[in-house]
């Protein structure tokens, strides 16, 4: 074991060599690799996580903006419904419904009446 | 992001180091090494400091691995197509400029054949055996933590670990 330790140190000991005496080019074409990479990562970093794609954005504003129209919009007849209700009096009335297409007849000779 | 740029100018050179002893040459060396530091600071920028040296240590050994696939692709289709697989890359000129740290000549002399030999030693050792060695010996790390970054368990980091530490003490153990 004690040979091999020896042998083991002594391997550690040339690798550390080798780091130690890499040659100026290969530092420095390290030195721009490492820059290289923390730039792009800077640049990456700029754009925050949580901001969502500027078209994804818009188009669920669109939606709902149509959306909004849509309901806002959509026609109310209550004229017609009023007038709905009315028939429906009408037509569950007792009497005659001659009698009711005659009611203004009526209503004017009433008045007449009183006056002569 | 200065304290991630103090952790890797402190891990660059060992990790070239580790890269050029893995790929054989400096060039695939140095794009194994950027990529692995592009990757950590594009996903992991954001954890806890203590946690960047595991971390760089399993994303390297992932590069490395890449690597090992696309040459072993190329090379087949280079030979496919009538080529010779990889060429031997041109020296650079600038590694013939003197470091200003170096020793003395006959010192300088020693450790660069020990160094010569004990990289051509690993290099023909399986690439797990040589993961195993590295994480192992030279950045101190323990089974678990090695079984981490090679992404095996830690029964096969201690098979790996052994073979290579006797196949090197058979090739090396009088050069060293």
């Amino acid at each position: 074991m004690e040979t091999e330790d020896k042998f083991l140190d002594a391997a550690k000991r040339a690798l550390d060599t080798a780091e130690k005496n890499l040659d100026a080019g290969t530092v420095a074409r390290l030195r721009a690799a490492r820059r290289q990479a923390l730039e792009a990562g800077a640049q990456r970093s700029l754009r925050p996580a949580w901001l969502f794609p500027v078209g994804a954005l818009a188009a669920a504003a669109a939606v709902v903006t149509i959306a909004t129209l849509l309901w806002f919009s959509a026609p109310t007849n209550n004229i017609s419904l009023q007038a709905n209700v009315d028939d429906l009096g009408l037509l569950t009335a007792p009497e005659n419904p001659d009698f009711f297409a005659d009611l203004e007849f009526y209503d004017w000779l009433d008045k007449n009446a009183d006056a002569g | 992001m200065p304290a991630l740029d103090r952790f890797l100018a402190g891990v660059e050179r060992r990790a070239f180091v580790i890269a050029r002893v893995a790929t054989g040459n400096a060039d695939d060396a140095h794009d194994v090494v950027q990529d692995a530091m592009l990757q950590l600071v594009r996903s992991y920028a954001d954890r806890g400091e203590q946690e960047w040296g595991p971390l760089f240590h399993t994303i390297l050994q992932s590069r490395i691995s890449d690597w090992r696939r696309r040459t072993k692709v190329r090379n087949r289709l280079r030979v496919w197509f009538g080529g010779k697989g990889d060429e031997e890359d041109e020296a650079n000129p600038l590694q013939k400029l003197p470091d200003s740290r170096s020793p003395d000549p006959p010192t300088q002399l020693r450790d660069k054949q020990a160094m010569t030999e004990l990289e051509a030693a690993l290099g023909r050792l399986p690439p797990r055996q040589q993961q195993a060695f590295m994480l192992r010996v030279w950045e101190g790390l323990d089974v678990a933590q090695t079984a981490r970054a090679m992404g095996c368990s830690e029964g096969s980091v201690k098979t790996h670990y052994s073979r290579a530490v006797h196949t090197l003490r058979e090739q090396l153990e009088d050069h060293l």
